[in-house]
């Protein structure tokens, strides 16, 4: 394989093929950027043109584009605490909070490396996995998606700081708002009030925008700030390279936990950014993750890209999409004469090991390309709020309503919006309400499956057993472990 | 208004959206009933608990007269912006009501001086009508229909 | 301040002239060449789902060769409206597109589904427009070894319960249920699963041992698997032919039909009310999968062109050779024949199978058609 690899990397070396990833690279980050855009309306925007490409033309086109929308999403989420995508929410946590400091070029300098890095660890993972794969996408059941679910739910209580309460109400609040529309097992709508709109449930990039944008909005509005409360920008790109690089094995941990996530089909990849966090705010030493901690912006950056590379393995080998994106791919391989399937890893041997190298490829130059841009971009930080809001209210609604090009869209902004300002003002942590929100279907789904199909004989299930465990350990052990190493400070002191 | 009053009154009323949708649950059959069920009920019982717990906590504290502030009017002001906007572009669709409201917000709320905030209006208005041709992106209809 | 002010709308504008003037030198290559004869140059093609499923990649790819056949190429555009299970899309053709004959609609089994079923969410109906295009796909029932059976004639001897993973029972899932309840199985249906590449795994495995996949995702998937021995092909759900009856799949022609499976299982043809549904829930999801539609009461002359082009499209050799991977070898209708088998499928369809499907759907899986 390792032949077929660098034969593989001289016909991505191909300069029309070049260029053709740099076009998909260039609308990424365009995507990328735009709140509301993301992956899913880029490989939208190129389906109708890969029609009747050569695959290594048209996979150089639509992977440029997909690898590099976790690597342009990056900037809003840091700058203005608004999603750039549904996988930067996390970035969120620790970015803004960097950026009020006035250490945006910081964050996003780290944050681009951290990209750039996970997107490789991402290749290498779909290039690593290949021979492996059948057994390992076959080897999950549903009562263990069920319970890796539930593992993704536990990160809800991580996140949900001072009041546990608080924290779990906005959960299930995301849980609720998630069963909306039709159920998995039936179709059968469920709090739709009758409206079209509703049957399908909200979408996820819709509610991520509301939850966190408009309370932004309203906020930068009401304390007439900028971005930067000082006002003033320190620079720092190459602060946050270093960072990154003296974090490099939570930058590998999460990239490699980024990939792994990716590629289990049905977890839904934009809980992610959220696992990485999580996870990272569970192993990190001394952390202050929160407050603008800049290993809080690193976990979750390293994770997202390399989730592109570990989501790849079930939809080029099974035809089953491991996320929107991935879901729109599909499509364009048909549309190239191709298939997803077996048949990838045989004949089409030498497409797949392209996509691995385009992947690698535009990872690294997305992430230089965005490193230039940081000095410009930053600056929006230090415009006041008032002059800055009007234009991107205007950004927004746009963005939201290309989810379902309905009016719906915009009135579900409006009012989930409203919800969380409300849990904003009164300090509620909106995070859990998120995850609540994405995983709501899977864990109905999985949960159904698991009792239709084993009754409750699953329940004795090892690895179901382990997971069970593993989040006891997480929602429990972390605060005996903050107070083991609590009191080893003390005793250093 | 008071801070602790705003948090009864917002757990009080997801109180009443989780007992609500488990009534509602409860007319569901079976293969959809299970999880908004589950959900609503925890819901339910645990900010039950919730309230109850912010109210004693609201009596213990009347005696200390802390109170923390939270502002109302300025952010309904921006609210019922947003909301005008929305309105606006229902009613005379999107290009129309982005000058419109971009033009008065910029004089009303940023201090614009009335040239450069037309300035900035094109620049905007520029831009969606660039990004929408060449990125293909499509705006709400509105009842005129541009 | 100020400066920064103009400097940063600067920036974002050149930003997105840089990321988008990238995109229209594509676009500019691609946009077909338009001619002033023909006073139509632009047609909509509306899919009520989103992009990149299986009906957008039909309908993106049956834009060029249909528009190639209509006097003067006018350029037909996709425009995606997802949403309520490709109901809203269908609903807004009817409602708000102009009945001018510029407007196409492109519909799937699961636009047919709830139309058939009389769901009052559905504004549509395929008395308002005349059918352009169809084709088909064919579907195949294949169980695990652990069953320890040949094929599909001796379904009648398994002793393992059966379980079968699909999505929705009021998707396309129905057929093959309903081809369960034609041939007397006892199969537990366990619904809920994503897709059909979800339900493929759990068949992998075991969490299922009887599945069926449409023919690509078959052959794709499913044919290496026998040739190993891991699973066997059970029977086709079969094609409809002009006379209404169940016959074999051209693209299966050495796999017995579910009718053939009854014969050999039950000893008699099969017959009755469920048998009734099979065939007309057969037709319209698999025989009839895809559908382009037209307004009906477009003016007449540019529905005659549009149909004499979708005549035009089956004597296109290259057509033919480019559409083998999207049509699965199929090939496409004349539009004389599409539109008399959805006449037929009007005309044949009774109250008595209306009823028995919805009670056949409460009884066995508590879906109350009503309510939807």
């Amino acid at each position: 394989m390792f032949e077929s690899a660098i034969e593989a990397l001289s016909m991505v070396l191909d300069p029309s093929r070049i260029l053709f990833m740099c076009l998909g690279i260039g609308l990424g980050i365009v995507v990328g950027l735009l709140p509301g855009l993301s992956g899913t309306v880029g490989m939208s925007l190129l389906l109708p043109f890969v029609f009747g490409m050569d695959p290594f033309v048209g996979m150089a086109l639509l992977i440029g584009m997909v690898a590099v929308v976790h690597t342009g999403d990056t900037f809003p989420s840091i700058l203005l605490g608004i999603p750039g995508s549904s996988g930067s929410q996390a970035t969120i946590m620790d970015g803004y909070p960097l950026s009020r400091k006035g250490e945006a070029s910081r964050a996003m300098g780290a944050a681009l490396f951290c990209s750039m890095i996970g997107g490789i660890v991402g290749g290498i993972a779909l290039y690593l996995t290949i021979p492996i794969a059948k057994p390992l996408i076959t080897s999950f059941t549903s009562p263990e998606l069920f319970m890796l679910t539930m593992l993704g739910l536990s990160m809800a209580g991580l996140l949900a700081g001072e009041s546990p309460s608080k924290g779990v109400l906005a959960g299930l609040m995301g849980l609720l708002i998630g069963s909306i529309g039709s159920a998995p097992a039936i179709t059968e709508y469920r709090y739709t009030f009758d409206f079209l709109y509703l049957s399908n449930g909200l979408s996820l990039p819709v509610v991520a925008l509301a939850i966190f944008a408009f309370p932004v909005i309203i906020t930068m509005l009401t304390s007439k700030e900028s971005v930067a409360e000082s006002g003033q920008l320190n620079s720092g790109v190459r602060t946050g390279i270093g960072d990154a690089l003296k974090n490099k094995f939570l930058v590998v941990r999460s990239a490699v936990l980024g990939s792994v996530i990716g590629f289990i089909p049905g977890l839904g990849g934009s809980v992610v950014d959220w696992l990485a966090y999580g996870a990272g705010k569970k192993t990190v030493k001394h952390n202050t993750f929160g407050q603008g901690d800049v290993r809080g912006v690193i976990a979750p950056e390293s994770a997202n890209n390399a989730k592109e590379g570990g989501a790849l393995i079930p939809t080029l080998l099974f035809g089953i999409p491991g996320s929107g994106t991935t879901a729109i791919l599909l499509g364009g391989l048909i549309l190239m004469g191709l298939e997803a399937g077996p048949r990838m890893l045989t004949t089409d041997l030498s497409l797949t090991l392209s996509i691995v190298w385009t992947l690698v490829l535009a990872n690294i130059v997305g992430a230089i390309l965005c490193m230039t841009l940081i000095k410009p971009i930053a600056r929006l930080s230090v415009i006041p709020g008032e002059k800055l809001v009007p234009f991107l209210v205007i950004l927004l609604l746009i963005g939201a309503y290309q989810s379902n090009y309905s009016w719906g869209d915009i009135v579900a902004f409006l009012v989930i919006g409203l919800l969380g300002y409300v849990m904003t003002i009164l300090e509620w942590p909106r995070p859990p309400l998120l995850i609540g929100f994405v995983l709501a279907i899977s864990a109905e789904r999985y949960y159904w499956i698991s009792i239709e199909r084993y009754g409750w004989e699953w329940l004795g299930n090892p690895i179901v057993i382990a997971i069970a465990i593993l989040i006891a350990v997480l929602l429990t052990g972390g605060t005996i472990m903050k107070r083991i190493s609590n009191g080893l400070q003390k005793e250093g002191v | 208004m008071n801070k602790e009053k705003l948090n009864v009154i917002f757990t009080f009323s997801i109180f009443i959206v989780f007992v609500w949708a488990a009534i509602t649950a409860l007319t569901f059959s079976r293969l959809a009933q299970f999880f908004p069920l589950y959900v609503s009920v925890a819901g339910s019982i645990l900010s039950g608990f919730y309230l109850f717990s912010e109210i004693i906590k609201r009596f213990k504290q009347k005696e200390k007269g802390e109170k923390v502030r939270v502002p109302i009017i300025r952010p309904c002001i921006y609210i019922a912006w947003v909301i005008g906007y929305i309105l606006l572009i229902y009613l005379i669709g999107l290009l129309l009501a982005s000058t419109i409201f971009l033009i008065a917000f910029l004089v009303v709320e940023s201090k614009f001086a009335i040239f450069k905030a037309l300035y900035s209006t094109g620049i905007a208005v520029g831009v969606i009508i660039v990004l929408s041709t060449l990125l293909n992106i499509s705006w709400p209809q509105s009842l005129i229909g541009i | 301040m100020k400066k920064m002010y103009t400097l940063t709308l600067t920036i974002m504008l050149c930003l997105f002239l840089v990321g988008c003037n990238n995109f229209s030198f594509i676009s500019s290559n691609s946009a077909s060449s338009e001619s002033q004869e023909y006073d139509e140059d632009l047609l909509t093609m509306v899919v009520p789902y989103g992009s990149g499923g299986g009906t957008d990649v039909f309908a993106r790819f049956m834009t060029g060769p249909l528009s190639k056949h209509i006097k003067n190429s006018p350029n037909i555009q996709a425009e995606n409206i997802p949403g309520g299970g490709s109901i809203t899309g269908a609903n807004e053709y009817i409602t708000s597109y102009e009945r001018d004959g510029t407007n196409l609609l492109t519909t799937s089994a699961s636009t047919h589904i709830p139309y058939l079923l009389g769901q009052s969410s559905v504004k549509y109906s395929f008395e308002e427009l005349t059918p352009l295009v169809g084709a088909p796909t064919g579907g195949v029932v294949y169980g695990s070894k652990e069953l320890g059976i040949e094929d599909g004639f001796d379904l009648g001897k398994v002793e393992e319960k059966l379980y079968y993973a699909g999505m929705s029972p009021t998707g396309l899932d129905l057929t093959t249920l309903l081809s369960f309840e034609v041939l007397e199985l006892d199969a537990k249906a366990v619904l809920g699963y994503e897709g059909r590449g979800p339900a493929r795994v759990a068949f992998e495995q075991g969490e299922s041992n009887i599945d069926f996949q449409t023919t690509s995702a078959y052959k794709q998937n499913i044919e290496p698997k026998v040739e190993e021995g891991e699973a066997v092909p059970l029977y086709s759900l079969g094609q409809i032919d002009e006379n209404g009856e169940v016959v074999r799949d051209p693209q299966f022609p050495n796999l017995p039909t579910i009718k053939e499976a009854y014969e050999e299982i039950h000893g008699k043809k099969p017959q009755g009310q469920a048998w009734e549904t099979y065939k007309h829930f057969l037709n319209a999801t698999y025989t009839l999968q895809k559908v382009i539609w037209v307004h009906k009461d477009a003016p007449e002359n540019t529905k005659e062109e549009l149909k004499k082009a979708a005549n035009a499209l089956i004597e296109d050799e290259q057509f033919q050779e480019e559409s083998s991977a999207i049509l699965e070898d199929y090939g496409t209708y004349s539009q004389d024949e599409i539109e008399r088998r959805i006449n037929n499928m009007e005309k044949n369809i009774s109250e008595d199978t209306l009823e028995w499907v919805r009670e056949f759907l409460l009884e066995e899986h508590g879906v109350d058609v009503s309510k939807l």
